[in-house]
């Protein structure tokens, strides 16, 4: 027997395999008598609660969580089960409840920035932004190009770091051990890149009100285009060796399925609603940094299960490499903050020479800038869904209020919706594949 | 070697030839040393570098810690990562109290050792309050290099090779302990 | 542009729209009317039009030169406006910098659903406290409900006063997602809803009384001890830029802030410090 007549046997042993598994009773194979009283439930009963499971035995109340491997951190879940079918799902928050919000209240803006990444900490970047471009309408800063450009990219590359986390992790959940080492070690590549333009892996707390700390070294474009190149083939392995995976096809497909009207009703947005055939992105809807500018789509699905959910990031990756891509053209010479001495810290090099400088330097290290009375919001995209931060200003250094849409905290609620009916295995799945940061949920 | 033999011959002879000799204790001190069983208490961001430290280019499994358990029963060290709200301590502390003796625990990052950034109502402002802690991790999150180290440091702690801050050193754990 | 214009000047304008073409042609000409109606309402002839059209120069020969007198283009209504929408709710708007619409408490519903008829979904509930805001306020609270349109990309605040100890009503019965927000709303800020289903709290622990993100509800720093037995209390020790008292730097911010006028900031004694 010849290579090519393997290859065909195996091909045709696949299809047959397929065709049976869509159509049992075609095949030779004897189907598996099921007695009377021993059915499956359809998948429109499921939704509706009502399990075919014949034994109808008591209702269990099972505790997942708040200390559990597959709950992404701490959240805790009450599942009431008939069986092995879910009825209800109680989700109880608040096990990472940091007060972000009332000690925002008591740090000066600039100081903000620092708690910000904190939320989120897999796009941490997101949050920084989404804090920065506030304080920024407050203030009516002017953002140089430089600047802008730059947050594109780490934006972006912020969202792959998320994502890789998201596929290495997940499949961690459903079992699958392997996706885990293959994602971190582009994670780790990815957090080199971050570390050299900020000193710091995560949690970078790079942008400031007006611009960036600092300009990002020299070489550091040529080493982003080096890793989007490991990037790209990096997607192309975790598409054959996961997303085609029957297994996990298995596990995902027709998993959780999230119908269009109730996505919204939900209030689910990113990857989540648009997995649900929603193309709501706030980078195309309500662009920011110049994002009207960068030629991107918007990619969509219309299946609304985990398997559309998962393949989401993965088309993501394209997108953001794109981005990435065309960003690096644009990055031109220039200076990386806002000119204005009320807003951004003076050179160091002018402090020895300039008293005004010092004065400028006292001030906002000590006090702050005092943006005016009002109220600002900013929407942005980040890997989960849209982030804002609601500030309101008194007039003093430190914002009166600040509140921040968390989209991990609404994306949430799809899972009391998405998990009945299913089995618990599969609320595992939806759970991973809903893909909450519980630090963007408690806050 | 027949046992007659080495019960006869002087020691310093047999050593010379190859054979080792330590206390029970030791010895169990050594093996425990080197397969330190973590177990996942991952609660914000230092959870993910706790993660990290086990991936390919930082394979804790080098030091025999590369095993994290997700029930506390089979677990020898809490790495309590990241940083602990008030709702959290109670069931962190039967996490805990459900570990088999001996255990150690490592407090990973500021949050966790000092409370932090986050000096609010929220917090608890040293996990050492909740749990003794053997080992403080700093850093925001530290690297993952950062809880290689301390790993190695609790391996020293525990086979009784470890000073604390006055010179003293501090004592290994009763190989018999429950 | 000279804004008188006499009756030869009129004759010229319209001498030179009846020579043009197309659609600039139509613009002037009506534009050509309706100064000329003016004229004729008003003989003293005073005319401030809102589109002032340039005077067309014209030579000796008679062919007119440089740009053809065309009406300024008004801008494209945005689409992302919501002035009408809120007008035709029959809502007042509120002049913060986000379009926001205020809301009596009891219409909060009624304005609800007519949204959610007209496709919009409920992002965010924000929970205010203007307990200490500089700025006089009517009432201490306020409840906003961020509301977006996913197809055409509108957003509206809907603003919500309300006193310590007034309810509202809870919009769970309209959209699904404010849930958690209504109960964040409620753990964190007080405000109870009416009609929600599960209204317990979400994220503090069930022990904690009180709701941190009320301005009377302290941050909770702890002091920090040193080992030589000193103590550095945060607070005391941003106090002066909070404004609320002075603090440990001598410093009070109260005054930038709108209080505290009665009290004179500390001037520096005659013949410099002792």
């Amino acid at each position: 027997m010849t290579l090519k007549d393997k290859d065909r046997a195996a091909v045709k042993e696949r299809e047959t395999l397929r065709d049976l598994r869509q159509n049992p009773d075609s095949g030779t194979l004897p189907r598996p008598q099921m007695t009377p009283d021993h059915q499956e439930s359809t998948s429109a009963e499921r939704l509706h609660g009502q399990t075919g499971a014949l034994l109808h035995t008591e209702i269990m109340s099972l505790n997942v969580g708040p200390q559990h491997p597959s709950t992404h951190g701490v959240l805790r879940l009450v599942v009431d089960m008939d069986g092995e079918y879910v009825i209800k799902v109680t989700p109880h928050m608040g096990y990472l409840h940091s007060g972000f919000e009332k000690t925002f209240e008591n740090r000066t803006y600039q100081q903000g920035v620092t708690y910000a990444p904190r939320t989120d900490y897999l796009h941490s970047f997101s949050h920084e932004l989404s804090y920065v471009l506030s304080v920024e309408k407050l203030l009516q800063a002017e953002v140089p190009e430089r600047a802008t450009t730059i947050r594109v990219i780490l934006h972006e590359l912020g969202r792959m770091h998320s994502h890789l986390v998201f596929v290495g992790t997940g499949l961690l959940d459903l079992g699958a051990l392997t996706p885990f080492f293959y994602a971190f070690r582009e994670k780790e590549s990815l957090q080199d890149l971050f570390e050299a333009v900020c000193g710091y892996r995560m949690n970078q707390g790079y942008f400031r009100v007006g611009g960036l700390s600092r300009d990002i070294p020299d070489g550091w474009p040529a080493m982003v285009s080096r890793f989007l190149i490991q990037m790209e083939a990096g997607v192309k392995e975790y598409t054959t060796l996961f997303a085609n995976n029957p297994i996990f096809q298995d596990r995902a497909r027709g998993v959780g399925i999230i119908p269009p009207d109730v996505a919204l009703d939900l209030g689910l947005t990113g990857p989540n609603l648009r997995a649900s055939g929603v193309p709501l992105d706030n980078r195309k809807d309500n662009p920011y940094c110049g994002y009207e500018t960068y030629d991107f789509n918007v990619v969509t699905s219309n299946d609304g299960d985990s398997l559309a959910r998962f393949n989401m990031r993965l088309w993501e990756f394209g997108e953001s490499i794109k981005i990435v891509r065309q960003a690096l053209e644009r990055l031109r010479p220039g200076p990386v903050r806002d000119p204005n001495r009320k807003i951004s810290l003076p050179p160091r090099q002018e402090l020895e020479t300039s008293m005004e400088a010092v004065i400028h330097h006292f001030k906002l290290v000590t006090e702050g800038f005092h943006p005016p009375i009002g109220e600002v919001y900013v929407p942005t995209e980040s890997a989960r869904g849209e982030v804002g931060y609601y500030i309101v200003s008194d007039g003093g250094s430190m914002p009166y209020r600040v509140k921040i849409r968390a989209p991990s905290f609404v994306n949430l609620q799809a899972l009391e919706y998405a998990c009945v009916g299913a089995q618990f295995a599969d609320l595992i799945t939806i759970l991973a594949t809903i893909d909450p940061v519980l630090g963007d949920v408690d806050r | 070697m027949p046992l007659k033999e080495l019960i006869d011959r002087d020691w310093q002879e047999l050593e010379s030839e190859g054979v080792l000799f330590s206390s029970l204790e030791k010895l169990v001190a050594w093996g425990r040393s080197n397969s330190l069983w973590p177990a996942t208490f991952g609660l914000a961001c230092c959870a993910i570098e706790m993660m990290s430290s086990t991936n390919g280019r930082n394979d804790l499994a080098r030091f025999g810690s590369e095993v994290f358990r997700a029930s506390p029963r089979q677990a020898d060290v809490m790495i309590v990562a990241g940083r602990l709200s008030k709702k959290m301590a109670p069931i962190m502390r039967r996490v805990y109290d459900q570990m088999p003796d001996p255990k150690w625990v490592i407090s990973m990052g500021a949050c966790a050792s000092s409370g932090g950034m986050f000096n609010n109502y929220a917090i608890v402002q040293n996990v050492d309050s909740v749990v003794p802690v053997d080992i403080f991790v700093p850093g925001c999150p530290p690297r993952p290099e950062a809880l290689i180290y301390a790993v190695m440091q609790l391996q020293k702690k525990v086979r009784g090779e470890a000073f604390d801050q006055l010179g003293n050193q501090l004592p290994m754990v009763d190989a018999w302990t429950r | 542009m000279d804004p008188v214009i006499g009756k030869d000047d009129e004759k010229k304008v319209i001498s030179e729209a009846g020579r043009l073409t197309g659609r600039n042609a139509e613009t002037l000409s009506s534009q050509a009317q309706l100064q000329k109606t003016v004229v004729r309402s008003d003989p003293p002839a005073i005319l401030v039009t809102p589109n002032p059209a340039p005077p067309v120069q014209v030579t000796d020969s008679g062919a007119a030169v440089g740009r053809m007198p065309v009406p300024a283009p008004t801008p494209p209504a945005d689409p992302r406006d919501v002035t009408g929408l809120i007008a035709e709710l029959g809502l007042t708007e509120d002049d913060m910098a986000e379009p926001t619409a205020l809301v009596p408490p009891e219409r909060l519903r009624e304005v609800a659903e007519a949204l959610k008829a007209r496709g919009f979904m409920l992002m965010d509930s924000v929970g205010l406290d203007y307990l200490t805001y500089t700025q006089p306020r009517p009432k201490r609270f306020a409840v906003l409900h961020n509301i977006y349109h996913p197809r055409d990309h509108r957003r509206l605040f809907l603003r919500v006063w309300l006193d310590d100890g007034e309810a509202l009503d809870s919009l769970y019965p309209v959209w699904k997602s404010a849930n958690y927000l209504e109960r964040e709303v409620y753990d964190l800020m007080g405000v109870d809803f009416i009609g929600h289903p599960d209204m317990r709290k979400v994220l503090t622990p069930d022990d904690l009384e009180g709701h941190p993100l009320r301005k009377d509800f302290p941050l909770g720093e702890t002091p920090t001890l040193f080992r030589d037995g000193r103590f550095l209390d945060p607070a005391a020790f941003r106090a002066g830029v909070t404004g609320q008292q002075s603090g440990l730097t001598g410093y009070r911010g109260e005054l930038r802030r709108g209080r505290g006028e009665d009290r004179l900031p500390p001037v520096m004694p005659e013949g410099g410090p002792k």
